[in-house]
């Protein structure tokens, strides 16, 4: 932890991080305007007192609209790389412990999957379904998860070898405990570096699916989808792209550097 | 080594078949089917037309004889006829795919330009400013959103600063140009597409080749070249980059779906004539054929690039061949 501190790029990341989480708890509460009410008269408003970041084309509020977006953008962060790592770890721990056939079969689909770009994969599921925050929550998560399970699976077959292991076997422990007791500890560092990561990941996809329309529908504010409105806008109205733009930016890169800080911090060798 | 690259080669014809049936199974599970689509929006279509229509592409057979006579099919290159125009899947595909390999070629080409030097330069001043602010540049590069940047940079040099087209690979009068006119019509074009595009991908490259030098400057054999007395421009750029580079070959293969799907939505943005700009627009018209020729070719492409890749790591270093 405190080699975590240390660094002051993740330092940031994290603070940054934890701001985000506060506002999108408070988010009722520090937002002046309800985000979805609107104000025709006032609308594309520049940034100015009262409005802090101007109006949209309905006239509603885009410091309020920003702020709620933080829940939909770190939620489907979250629940994705949730989905990620459960599908990820199980796959690469079976694969790794289990080895030979099994082994075998579960990494060819993971050779299969990572020859898609993902965001193909997700547009065909996505395009086919009803657009909505669960679908797309759940398309990133279970779309993500070869890179994870291979990187599980190497971790496991160098600790499988290890004395400690072999000891345990001895002892007489059952498959399970051997797997989840013994071994998921040892490699759980690399999992939390890679949902770090992860979740900067799927933010970004999030928005370039708001973005064309395939994401969280109106009247459900998301920077993806704001920008979209801002796009159509972007001569007249600069702030309507400036800022959900920023935001997505700012946040993305703050889990990327957290992600770099942990992978320092857990990898001695890294420092 | 030829062992190795039989083995290897073998390893490839599940995951052809893999490919091919995952892209089968993703098209045939999602709800609706073609014959829906291509009537839903003509109320006088009966059912028994609709039927006709199922039993023409074979739709009413059971899945696992219809894959295997897409299989059979595709082995030919036959992905079917569009159901927008009609025209042949791989017809739309082979006019695509150069637009797009020349975009991911040119910026593939830049991303190596630049972040093997910037990887180096970070190690050799590991933790120094010149480190600090090469990492922050490039994990603003990998956490920008490209359709963003794309749209901000094109308002700035294409609208505000009038310098660079909007959008197209060619304008207007394109040929009416003489051949030097045509190259800078296509460079004006490729500018914006192409920074982005590298600018975005920088990030894996750099950071691998930074790790990958800072773990070969601790090598022993590093020391020994020091202490023989040798140069120290010889010793970073003759020993120790030649074997730090070598991983960059496996990272580089990986990065390829990346670089072609990351396209999807920065290609529609700048209306350029590529693979991924066809994908989404097959896509959003439930143009089954022409999607699923461009899943197949787009996965085919990545597996090849992945095999070229494994293939030169062996051949540049020869340890790899006997595990």
């Amino acid at each position: 932890m405190l080699r975590l501190l240390k660094q002051k790029s993740a330092l940031a990341g994290l603070i940054i991080i934890l701001a985000l989480i506060g506002g999108g708890i408070c988010a009722q509460i520090l937002s002046p305007c309800d985000p979805a009410q609107q104000h025709v008269v006032k609308r594309l408003q520049s940034p100015q007192a009262g409005y802090l970041m101007g109006t949209d084309d309905l006239g509603r509020d885009v410091l309020s609209r920003m702020l709620h977006g933080i829940r939909v953008s770190l939620g489907v962060g979250i629940v994705a790389v949730g989905i990620m790592v459960i599908i990820g770890t199980l796959l690469g721990l079976t694969a790794g412990y289990c080895g030979g056939l099994i082994d075998s079969i579960i990494m060819r689909f993971v050779d299969i999957v990572l020859c898609f770009p993902t965001f193909f994969l997700i547009l065909i599921v996505i395009a086919f379904l009803e657009p909505s925050l669960y679908t797309v929550m759940g398309v990133i998560g279970i779309t993500s998860w070869p890179g994870l399970a291979r990187l599980v699976r190497a971790e496991v077959l160098s600790l499988r070898e290890r004395d400690y292991i072999a000891a345990a076997k001895m002892l007489g422990l059952g498959r399970a405990r051997l797997i989840f007791v013994h071994i998921l500890p040892n490699v759980i560092s690399p999992i939390i570096v890679a949902a770090t990561l992860g979740v900067g990941d799927a933010i970004l996809t999030e928005s370039g699916l708001s973005f064309l329309g395939l994401g969280v529908q109106p009247p459900v504010a998301s920077w993806g989808q704001m920008l979209t409105t801002g796009k159509e806008y972007i001569h007249i109205a600069w702030w309507l792209s400036l800022f959900p733009g920023c935001a997505i930016l700012i946040t993305v890169l703050a889990f990327n550097l957290l992600g770099e800080g942990l992978r320092n911090a857990l990898d001695p060798k890294q420092l | 080594m030829i062992n190795y690259f039989f083995r290897r080669l073998l390893l490839t014809i599940p995951v052809l078949l893999g490919i091919t049936l995952l892209t089968f199974l993703v098209m045939h599970l999602t709800p609706g089917s073609p014959a829906d689509t291509m009537t839903d929006m003509n109320l006088k279509v009966s059912a028994q037309a609709k039927s006709r229509l199922a039993e023409l592409y074979g739709l009413n057979k059971p899945l696992h004889v219809q894959y295997v006579r897409w299989l059979g099919r595709i082995v030919r290159l036959d992905f079917g006829n569009s159901f927008r125009d009609e025209r042949p899947a791989i017809r739309k595909i082979a006019e695509r795919l150069p637009a797009t390999l020349l975009l991911n070629i040119l910026s593939m080409g830049l991303i190596l330009f630049i972040a093997i030097p910037l990887g180096v330069l970070a190690a050799l001043y590991q933790k120094k400013l010149f480190d600090t602010v090469a990492t922050i540049g490039v994990y603003i590069g990998f956490s920008i959103p490209a359709f963003w940047l794309a749209l901000m940079l094109m308002i700035l040099f294409g609208l505000k600063l009038g310098w660079l087209p909007l959008s197209g690979l060619h304008s207007i009068n394109y040929d009416d140009l003489s051949l030097p006119g045509k190259c800078l019509d296509l460079a004006r074009h490729l500018v914006l597409p192409v920074f982005i595009s590298a600018f975005t991908g920088l990030a894996g490259l750099t950071r691998y080749t930074r790790s990958s030098m800072i773990d070969v400057l601790k090598q022993d054999y590093i020391r020994m070249a020091y202490a023989k007395g040798l140069p120290r421009r010889r010793i970073l750029f003759h020993h120790a980059l030649k074997n730090a580079l070598l991983p960059v070959i496996t990272i580089f293969g990986l990065s390829l779906p990346g670089l072609i799907g990351g396209g999807f939505i920065f290609e529609t943005i700048f209306a350029y004539p590529g693979m991924g700009r066809l994908g989404y627009d097959a896509i959003m018209a439930r143009d089954y054929p022409v999607v699923m020729a461009v899943g197949v070719i787009v996965a085919f492409l990545t597996l090849a690039g992945n095999l070229i890749a494994d293939m030169s790591y062996a051949i540049a270093d020869p340890r790899i061949t006997l595990k």
